[in-house]
């Protein structure tokens, strides 16, 4: 998780419309994720060989568009609670090394799995009210 | 005697206003502050991963605020503990989604996409498959210093 500039993200709830959009984030390319979870001493159970990170630089452009589904949801057990709407998205990234660079194939709507908007309250934020089931 | 009444929204108002004192201006003796430990990692599925260097980008609009605390659940992964709930990549009702914020004690506007594609790189052939399981938090946060923040969140 990263701290980036309140202008880079930008969100309209109520038109289901929302985007992010980052510049040059430097990281460290592991590449993959176990080498990054391991910080680079690879994951033997799966043969995943050590691979030491380098440093590298992301940019991501995502849209949030056109709303399919809304709800509100509530999980005591997660202590959660909050308005979500379900959109389509697409995303746009790239990534660049000293020796490897990365460009996504243009937007395309047909890849998206899933994504929402939400407004949500979560641990000391949380609490129920009174037309909850 | 008979209270002059008072319009819903009055008492709507005066409600927050209470909580927002009780919050943010009680010097966080009325937290309840979580005591986990984190090996807060987040969550990396794309051939470049992040690791949490936390970089600061361009913050002149943003206070300086503190570590945000994870959310207590999430999974494992390769022994190591990620505080994060992937959004699903099947068709699931919005319902029954787990909680897509990265950031414990949060209340805001949360951004979250699990997408796929394709992209070429450097040596590479043929094109390549990808998936990315990325998203942005904006909002008001209680720090690991038990102080209140706001601030704006991107989780690669």
């Amino acid at each position: 998780m990263i701290p980036t500039s309140r202008d880079s993200v930008q969100i309209d709830f109520e038109e289901g419309v929302a985007s992010l959009r980052v510049r040059d984030v430097p990281v460290t390319d592991a590449h993959d994720l176990y080498n990054n979870l391991t910080k680079g001493q690879g994951y033997a159970p799966l043969g995943v060989p050590p691979v030491a990170p380098v440093p590298a630089k992301v940019s991501f452009d995502i849209e949030w568009r056109g709303i399919t589904d809304s709800a509100k949801v509530v999980n005591v057990m997660q202590n959660f609670r909050g308005k979500f709407v379900k959109t389509g998205a697409t995303i746009d990234w790239s990534a660049e090394s000293a020796n490897f660079a990365f460009q996504s194939e243009s937007p395309n709507p047909a890849r998206n799995l899933y994504a929402v908007i939400g407004h949500e309250q979560n641990g000391v934020f949380f609490h129920l009210e009174a037309d909850d089931e | 005697m008979n209270k002059p009444p008072v319009p819903p929204w009055k008492r709507l108002l005066q409600r927050k206003t209470d909580e927002h004192f009780a919050v943010f201006h009680s010097g966080g003796k009325s937290l309840t502050r979580r005591g986990f430990l984190s090996t807060a990692t987040g969550a990396a599925g794309l051939a470049v991963a992040s690791e949490f260097a936390v970089p600061r980008l361009s913050m002149a609009d943003e206070e300086k605020g503190a570590e945000p605390k994870p959310i207590p659940g999430g999974s494992t992964i390769a022994g190591v503990a990620i505080h994060h709930n992937p959004l699903p990549a099947v068709p699931t009702a919005l319902t029954q989604i787990n909680d897509p914020s990265e950031i414990g004690d949060f209340n805001g506007m949360i951004i979250d996409t699990q997408i796929r594609g394709l992209g070429t790189g450097t040596g590479l052939s043929m094109p390549v498959s990808f998936r990315a399981d990325m998203g942005a938090m904006q909002g008001e946060y209680v720090g690991e210093d038990g102080r209140p923040h706001h601030g704006s969140f991107v989780f690669i």
